[in-house]
Order: structure tokens, then sequence, then C-alpha cells
């Protein structure tokens, strides 16, 4: 038999014994699983302490547009659609279902994730930078304020491309921090999405800084101008004329940019060097993260080619001095010799940069853009006459030829639409701008220049698939892009644009 | 003791056996990697019994619906229960039972194709395979309030399109597809609008041969025929009234039966033997037409098909157009279009074409080097240039330097970087000739002498040539009399003719490029070579090849080819470098 004590001391044996393999267990095989802190990473709470940290957030926000294929996708969206791309030999062919306006929601153009992915880095910084205010008494409310406003622009900003490239699109404005976030989110109108970009613009604009005291993060960074702009073109998108006149004023009233003069160091300082006086926003590609362009644009079998018509209709030449020429189009924009995109790829009009050194930055805003944009609104203001006088400025620096002047009255409302257009068409040529001014100008007024995009696919388009591509851009709802598919496999609350269904 | 002993040793067996279950609770866990239960045609359309049901029916009538449900690559326009509703009612039956077997099998035959087709390979044409039926489905598109819907053969529109499925493609439709029956003779004898030229058919018997379904016709050839047919209403536009007009302009025999009558061949010059799509029609530049020797031309200038809009010796001569809205009409044996201009044969007598080689749209569009001197274009690769391909390597555009000219007409020329038969080297160029009128020519190829090309063969439309050209050989050198630069002792046109070589510039002030003061007539490295002579028998493009049958490194530079009907004077006109173009004194 054995005694009480005895069973007491073999129970506590027991009890120690099931503790220890507990222990033994516990921390071993289930490591990952009870683990919670990363080992070799930082996690949130741990992050949002200081304003260096704050800092970084912003700048990986910054860091994250020069994510591809984010800005090929800028230019695609804005290029594509419209009339000076030809495709070249190696072009793919979801491409030249875009240029035959032969979409559908496999078109792998039509993944938006990149720019969801740089607005999530902007909703996480709305979400917890304001809490780094309580662990860091050196941060003060003003600062905070300039960080946030970056945040609000650049989500601005990429919002401001989704409704413009796919119309309505789902908003969302909260960090994707846990699993239990709610990621079906439906489709949010396009005028939802453009008044979000309005009130995210409006919290920048009385945030930002209109300096931060260096060149280079002055056109690299959001400013007030930078605002500004965005807002301008939105209420040009808005039809809120008075109100874009008064953006752009408040650019061009500041005296802090210029028009570069139109002498022989005009290319190299505006798009080789970049960060000019005439810059207002620039998406900064650097050594360590070169441009997607030179194998879109330089390389033996280039994607794309500038459209035939942009060299003998849009530049033209002068014949009599073949000297003469428009300083944005020969040796700038493209090459007339074998029509090649020239913008990115040029250090002068004569010397080509190598692969290597392929970062010509992304050119978002520009003076001639603000000057350009407050003509649209005087024009549709009735006040022609200014329009026709912001051209002449814009002419006159770039040298253009005579043969590419228009003759409009400055009543000639429409008259005066097409020159702006064509004007925009020369000076911000492949600068992913082309598609989003014709349908903007087209839509306006319940449609009335829908011409505007009848008359691409006559040049673009094969001429098997032009007669339906004419019909197609008929319907209002082809000239928005289809949700790619894999979004709607992964998003049950996302319904597809009808016209693609 | 034994018991607690044995308690103990359960109780550790217990722990033992819980932590193995806790353990195995840490395991990963497992989902299911299988995203998709894909299934096959018949299958899907079995998922949605309110959509499909009655086309199921129609299937298991026709004995199809085994075939979808197995393996194969197939398109299926499968119209809705709402479609099938409306072709009953169409049809005046009750139900699909009333549909026979054979009705059944040819409905699914025309909704179905052995080839998967996604809708951005829809076209303003016909699909790129045709039905098991046999005839090609249309698309296009149409705009009805503001919306644009996908149409199939103008019957039906598309609700849902590129629905993959594991044996292929689904598009639904709302409308079923009904095969066309009529035969382009009855289709045309059907529309009122056409009683002239239904008229004109009949008398030239050409009814007869545009009546027979594919199954009877006498050779492929003949299977399927396109017709451009000319209403009434086009006719009398053209001065043409009635039959006995239309007989009494064009019938030379007075009998329009016989196949040499002038107006049985203005009819045959209607129909384009082939199924040939508007698409099809202007994607190619030329078309044979049943009348034998005569093509028609094509163009598509915006989104307008001309017929027969050529540059024709130095005239543009203008198209007639083809009434786009209303063509591409199915018949059971071919396609009907409708013109919106009369045209007819044109009678043309050889003319001399004197070819600039440089004179492709693709090199006139070069904005700011077309013309320009001393500029010269970047290098083009095979495929680059629509009417000139090549074995490999690149050609160029380059007009010639002001200081370095090679009295070459417009001081332009094609450059091609080489023409020898090294394996990798470029062994041929193939150019497309501009409209040549039936009859024979005497070709000759006019060039720069270089280092490359020192044997090349010449084939016109795949027929050799018999001379074999030296394109490396300078002639005797040029010597100054006067002020002039021209031929030497022994050397006069008339002796180069005979030896199939004549200058194809001067005859007026050409400055000599060393000394502007001086001119020049004749200079060694600049002249043409007589390829042989050729018979064209169609008036059409044709396609002229050089291949190199010897091997010389350099390359090649050609200006023009000339082809001059053979009973005229082949030395003249001259053609100089600033443009100017000299007849004969």
């Amino acid at each position: 038999m054995i005694d009480k004590r005895e069973k007491t001391a073999m129970n506590i044996k027991v009890k120690s014994l099931i503790a220890l393999l507990l222990i033994v267990f516990s921390t071993t095989s289930c490591n990952k699983y009870l683990t919670l802190e990363p080992q070799d990473g930082i996690i949130r709470q741990n992050f949002w302490k200081t304003k260096e940290q704050l800092a970084a957030a912003v700048n990986g926000c910054y860091a994250s547009l020069l994510t591809d294929p984010l800005v090929e996708n800028l230019f695609i969206w804005g290029e594509l659609r419209g009339d000076m791309l030809a495709a070249g030999t190696g072009v793919k062919s979801n491409e030249l279902n875009v240029i035959n306006v032969n979409i559908n929601s496999a078109n792998t153009i039509t993944d938006w994730s990149v720019v969801y992915k740089t607005i999530n880095n902007c909703n996480t910084i709305l979400d917890f930078g304001p809490d780094v205010l309580k662990s860091d008494n050196t941060l003060t409310q003003p600062v905070l304020n300039g960080y946030l406003g970056e945040a609000y622009a650049l989500r601005a900003l990429m919002y401001f491309y989704l409704a413009r490239t796919f119309g309505d699109v789902p908003l969302k404005l909260t960090s994707t921090t846990s699993d239990a976030d709610n990621l079906q989110i439906a489709k949010s109108s396009q005028k939802d999405v453009f008044n979000q970009v309005l009130a995210d613009l409006k919290m920048a604009e009385g945030f930002v800084l209109k300096n931060y005291g260096n060149n280079d993060l002055n056109k690299g960074r959001i400013t007030y101008y930078a605002v500004e702009a965005m807002l301008a073109d939105l209420y040009l998108w808005l039809d809120q004329y008075d109100n874009a006149v008064k953006a752009c004023d408040n650019i061009i009233n500041s005296g802090q940019f210029t028009l570069v003069p139109g002498d022989p160091n005009w290319f190299t300082t505006v798009y080789f060097q970049g960060n000019s006086a005439e810059s207002v926003f620039e998406i900064q590609f650097n050594q360590n993260k070169l441009n997607p362009f030179y194998n879109m644009f330089a390389v033996t079998g280039k994607r794309f080619k500038a459209a035939l018509k942009v060299s003998a209709e849009m530049y033209t030449i002068d014949n009599i001095n073949i000297d003469n020429k428009d300083i944005r189009g020969d040796g700038a924009a493209l090459k007339f010799s074998d029509g090649s995109i020239y913008k990115y790829q040029g250090i002068n009009s004569g010397s080509t940069r190598a692969s290597s050194a392929s970062f010509a930055h992304w050119f978002v805003y520009r003076y001639s853009d603000v000057l350009l944009m407050k003509a649209e609104a005087q024009n549709q203001l009735g006040n022609g006459q200014a329009a026709l006088d912001a051209i002449a400025k814009i002419r006159l620096r770039a040298n253009a030829l005579q043969t590419s002047e228009m003759l409009v009255l400055p009543d000639d409302k429409d008259g005066v639409t097409n020159y702006i257009l064509a004007e925009r068409a020369r000076e911000f040529a492949f600068e992913g701008k082309r598609w989003f001014d014709l349908l903007r100008n087209a839509r306006r007024n319940n449609y009335a220049r829908l011409d505007l995009l009848l008359d691409i696919v006559g040049t673009t388009a094969d001429p098997q698939y032009q007669q339906a591509a004419i019909v197609k851009f008929r319907d209002q709802r082809s000239h928005y892009l289809p949700i790619y598919l894999y979004e709607l496999q992964a998003n049950k609350a996302l319904v597809q644009n009808p016209f693609y269904q | 003791m034994k018991t607690l002993i044995s308690k103990k040793w359960l109780v550790l067996l217990m722990v033992i056996i819980g932590f193995t279950a806790i353990l195995a609770g840490c395991k990963r866990e497992r989902f299911e990697t299988a995203t998709t239960s894909d299934v096959n045609i018949l299958g899907y359309l079995q998922r949605d019994p309110d959509s499909f049901s009655m086309f199921i029916s129609i299937l298991e009538k026709a004995g199809s619906a085994g075939t979808l449900n197995g393996y194969g690559t197939y398109t299926l326009f499968a119209p809705n229960n709402d479609a099938v509703k409306l072709y009953l009612k169409d049809i005046k039956k009750a139900s699909v039972d009333d549909i026979s077997e054979a009705d059944a099998k040819n409905i699914v035959k025309i909704h179905l194709i052995r080839d998967t087709i996604t809708s951005d390979q829809f076209n303003d044409g016909k699909l790129r395979t045709a039905t098991m039926y046999g005839q090609s489905l249309l698309t296009g598109a149409q705009n009805i309030g503001g919306l644009t819907t996908l149409t199939i053969n103008r019957q039906a529109t598309v609700i849902r399109a590129d629905i993959r499925t594991g044996n292929g493609i689904i598009h639904v439709i709302d409308h079923v597809l009904k095969p066309a029956t009529l035969t382009v003779a009855q289709m045309i004898e059907q529309n009122a609008d056409f009683s002239i030229f239904t008229q004109a058919l009949k008398a030239t018997t050409l009814y007869d041969t545009l009546n027979v379904l594919p199954i009877n016709a006498p050779d492929s050839l003949h299977m399927f025929l396109t017709v451009l047919a000319e209403s009434d209403a086009v006719l009398k536009a053209a001065g043409i009234n009635s039959y006995a007009q239309l007989k009494a302009k064009y019938s030379n025999t007075g009998n329009p039966a016989s196949v040499q009558d002038s107006l049985h061949l203005f009819m045959d010059y209607h129909v384009l033997p082939g199924l040939k799509y508007l698409p099809d029609v202007f994607r190619a530049s030329s078309h044979t037409t049943l009348s034998p020797l005569d093509v028609v031309t094509t163009k598509l200038i915006g989104s307008d098909i001309l017929i027969n809009d050529d540059t024709f010796n130095g005239v543009h001569e203008v198209g007639s157009k083809i009434d786009r809205p209303h063509s591409d009409n199915t018949t059971s044996n071919g396609v009907l279009h409708f013109m919106a201009e009369h045209y007819a044969i044109k009678v043309r007598f050889p003319v001399p074409v004197y070819w600039e080689v440089t004179d492709q749209p693709e090199f006139q569009k070069l904005n700011g080097i077309y013309h320009v001197t001393n500029k010269s274009s970047a290098k083009f690769a095979d495929g680059d240039i629509q009417d000139i391909r090549w074995q490999t390597g690149s050609v160029q555009y380059i007009v010639a330097p002001e200081a370095r000219q090679f009295y070459v007409y417009h001081n332009d020329y094609l450059f091609v970087a080489a023409l020898r038969t090294a394996a990798t080297a470029n062994s041929w160029i193939e150019l497309k000739t501009p409209l040549l009128v039936k009859g024979k020519y005497k070709v000759w190829i006019c060039f720069v002498r270089r280092g490359g090309g020192k044997g090349v063969s010449v084939l016109f439309d795949g027929t050799l040539l018999p001379r074999v050209l030296n394109l490396t050989e300078s002639l005797p050198a040029q010597v100054l009399v006067g002020s002039n630069w021209t031929y030497p002792a022994g050397t006069t046109p008339a002796s180069l003719e005979a030896l199939g070589k004549k200058i194809t510039f001067g005859g007026g002030n050409v400055p000599y490029y060393n000394n502007p003061a001086q001119t020049i007539d004749y200079y060694r490295d600049s002249y043409g070579l007589l390829a042989g002579t050729i018979n064209v028998t169609k008036t059409d493009r044709h396609t002229i090849r050089l291949q190199a049958t010897a091997d010389a490194s350099g390359d090649i530079q050609i200006d023009m080819i000339h082809f001059i009907p053979e009973n005229m004077d082949q030395l003249y006109p001259k053609f100089n470098p600033d443009g100017t173009v000299v007849q004969k004194p």
C-alpha cells in the first residue's frame, strides 16, 4: 500500500510532468501561432510613435508611386485610347485590343491593384498619423497637418485617375490593417468619387506647405500649388469653371512658376533634368528606380510609336525652312525620322539616354498645363479671347509653326475648344493626358462633342474593326474601362460596367 | 498499488494523447485548393434552365447534347428561352416538339462553331471560322438609344459574351439565328430596286451561275460568289434608265448570253469569286472577277470603300463607293453587296509606267525627310512597308546629300542593306507594282551602282525574266566636252540600248555635282538595266522580285523601275534629280 504522502508526492510529480510537457509543447510546436510579434519587422503598435516614422511613412507613399506598373498604367490609360499612339512591333495583344476598342474584363490593362496600394498607404497615414501627436511631443499640429495634407492629396490624385478611367470605382477611405476589414466594397458612382476627390483636395489645400525649402522637394512632393492644379483639373471635369479659374489664378499669381524659355536648352531643362521652373508636380524616377519607358519606346521591338498624324498633322513642318521647327515636335516629343517616342529618352534633340539612365520623371502637372486649363475654363465662361491669348503665349514659347495655327473667332466656343485640344496635344504629347482631354471635352454639356471621340478610331483602329469601334464609342459606358476579371472574382460586391457584360 | 499504477499510466497516456491532439491542431489548416467547378457547355446551360431549357430541348432533339458535353473546342451562340419563343412564334409552331429533327439539326449547326472565338475577335465582317452549317456568321455593333450592343448576323444581339466553359465559349443571344436560304440570284431578284440588274443577270445567263448552291457547284472556285449589285437608282444616276439602255450601252454583239459579249463581261465584272465580306473586300487591294482578264481594285479611304479608285498614267480616277450600311448580305451561296455608284470595265491600252520605287505611302509620310536633301529614314524592318517585302535585314529611304548626287529622280532612292546569297543575309526583295494594263512591257531596273547585287534575277509574278543583272558594274567613264560631262567615245545611247542599258537622266541642264557650272547627261554609276520583257495578262498590280544569284557584300540602291510597252521608245523621258521630266526632243 502507498500512504497518503506518497500519493500526494506522486500527484505532484504527475502534475509537474504535465506542466513541463505543456511548456515544452507550447513553446516548440505552436511557436508560430502564439508569437504575436514578428522578429524581422516592426509592427504597427510600435511604429506610429515619432515624427520621423511619420515622415518615413509619407515618403513611402511617394515611393509607392514608382512601383511598377503604376506610371505605366497612367501612361496607358491616358494615351492608348487616344489618337496619338500607334502600335509598335512589340505591342501586346491586350494593347491592340484597346486600340481596336475591343476591350473585355480579361484585359490586363484594367488591373488597378497597384493604384489601390498607394491609396492604402495614404489611408494608413490618415488613420494612424494623428496618434503620433500623443507620443511625440516634438511633433506640432501644423507639421502633422502638412503630412496628412500630402496623404489626402495623393489619395485624391489616385482616385481622380481611377474615376476618369473606370467611371464608378469602390471608394475605400480607411486603411486595410487587419483581417477583420471588410474588403467587399461596392462601387461608388463617378460623381461620388469626384466629390470625395474634391473633399480630399480641399483638406489638403489648407494643410500642405507652399515651400519645402528645396527645389527638388517642391517638385517631387505635393505643394499647395500641386493641390491647386489638381483642383483646377477636377473643376473642369465638374464643369465648375469659376472655381477652375480661381485655382489656376492661385498658381499663376504666386509668381513661383514661369515658362522655361524655348531656347535650345528647353528640352534638356524640362524633360531631361526635370523639376524645372515650369514644373508643378513630377513623379521622381531616379538612378535606383528607373521608369518603365525604355522598354516601351526605345528598344528595337517597341511597344508604342507615335501615330503618323502626330508629325504630319499636329506639329506640321515648315517646307521652306526645314530647320524652323516647333520645339516640342521633332527631337522632343518624338523623332520624325522613325516615329519613335522621344520625350522620355532624349538628353537633347541629338543624344539619347542609355537604358541605365532611363529615369525621366513623369510629369503630372506643368505650368503650361495650368495656363491651358485656365484657358479651357475661360472659354466655357464665354471669354474666348482670353483663351486664345493663352494659346498664343504657349505657341510663342514653343515656336509653333504657322501651319499648325488655327484661325478661330473668340466667340466660336467649339472652335476655341478644338484649338485648345490641338495645342494641348502638342504641349503634352505622351504625358498621359490626351484621352482624358478628349473625354472631358466630349462629355461636357451632355456629350455635345461626342464627335471628338468618334474621330479617334478613324485613324487608330484596324480597318476591319473600325465600324464596330465607332458604334461602341457611341455608347457612353464604353468610355470607361471594365473592372478586371480578378477583382470581380475577389470582390463579390463589385458589379461590372454593364457595357462589358 | 497495482490499480494506482495502472491509473497513473492511464493519466499519462491520456495526457500524451491530449497533447498529440493539440499538436495536430497546430498544423496548418488545409483548404480546398480547387477554385472552380468548371462545367462543359451543356452543363452550363443545364445549370440555368430558366434561360436555356428550350434550347436544350432543341439540342436533345438534334442529338447534339452529348457532343456539347464532351471534349472539344466550340463556340456556341446560345439563344435564351425568350429567343426560342420568338422563333417558335415566327415559324408558327406551338412548342419545340413540333420542330422536325432535321430542322433542329440545322438550328444547332448554325449556332455552333468548331473553334473558340471570344468577343474581342468580332470585327466588322465574318468570323474567322464558319459555322458547322457551312455559312459564316457576321458580327457587328449597333447603337440604339445610346446603348451599344454586339450583333450576330444582324439577327441577334449578344446579351452575355465570353462565358468560358470546359469545352468552349458561350455567347448568349436574344434571337435564334436563321441560315440564309436564298441564293445571291434570288436575293437580287426579290429586291424590286434591282429590276434592271436582275434582267441583265438573266439575259447574260449569269443568273443561273449565281443560283447554284455550294453543294452543286462545278468547282471549288465557284462554290461561293460575291456580287456587287447596282440598283436601278444607281444605274439611273449613270444615265441608264432601263435594261434596253443598259444593253444598248454595253452589248457589242447584241447577244448578251455570249461570253464574248461586252454586256456579259460587264456583268461578270460585278461578280467576285469567293466569299468576300467588306473587310475582305478592302483588305486586299485587288480582286479577280468572273470577267477573265479584268480585276477590280479596292481601297478604304476614311470609312468609304471605293472600287477602281486608281491613279493611272499620272491621272487620279475617282472610284465608285460601296453602299456600306446595306452591304454584307449573307446568302446561301455567297455575299451580296450594293454599290452606291456605277462602275464598269475600263478599256485601257498599255501605257508606260515609270515607277519611282520610293513612291510608297510609308515614305511619303516621313515628314521632314521625304524629298528633303541629305535626309534618310530610320531602318525599316520587313513588315513595316505594305508594298515592299524582303527576307531579312533592313531597307531605308534616302535622299542624297547636295554634295554627292547620284543623278536619280527626285534625288532619292531605296537603300537595301544587302542582296546576296550568303545564308544569313538578305537574298530577295519583292515590290508590288503600280497598276499595269494588260500588254507586253520591257522592264528596266534603274539604280545606283554599289557593291551589292552582283547577280540579280528578276521575277515578275513568279516568272523568271531572261537576264541576270549585275548591279556592281560601272559603265565607261564620262568625259568632259565643253562644259558638259557626256558619253565617252564609242558609247552612245543606241549602243547602250543594244546592250540592255540606258541612262535615265539628262536631256537638260543637270548640274555636275563637283562643279555646278558644268552639266552632265551621262554618269557611269547611275543607269538602268533591261531585265526582259513581261506579258501582263491582267490589268492589276503585280509583284516584281529581285532575287540574288551571286554573293557580293555591299548594299544596293534602287531608283526607279520602268515598265515601257515594247513597241514604244525605251530611252525617253529622262528623270532628273530636281524632279523634272524631260520628254524626247
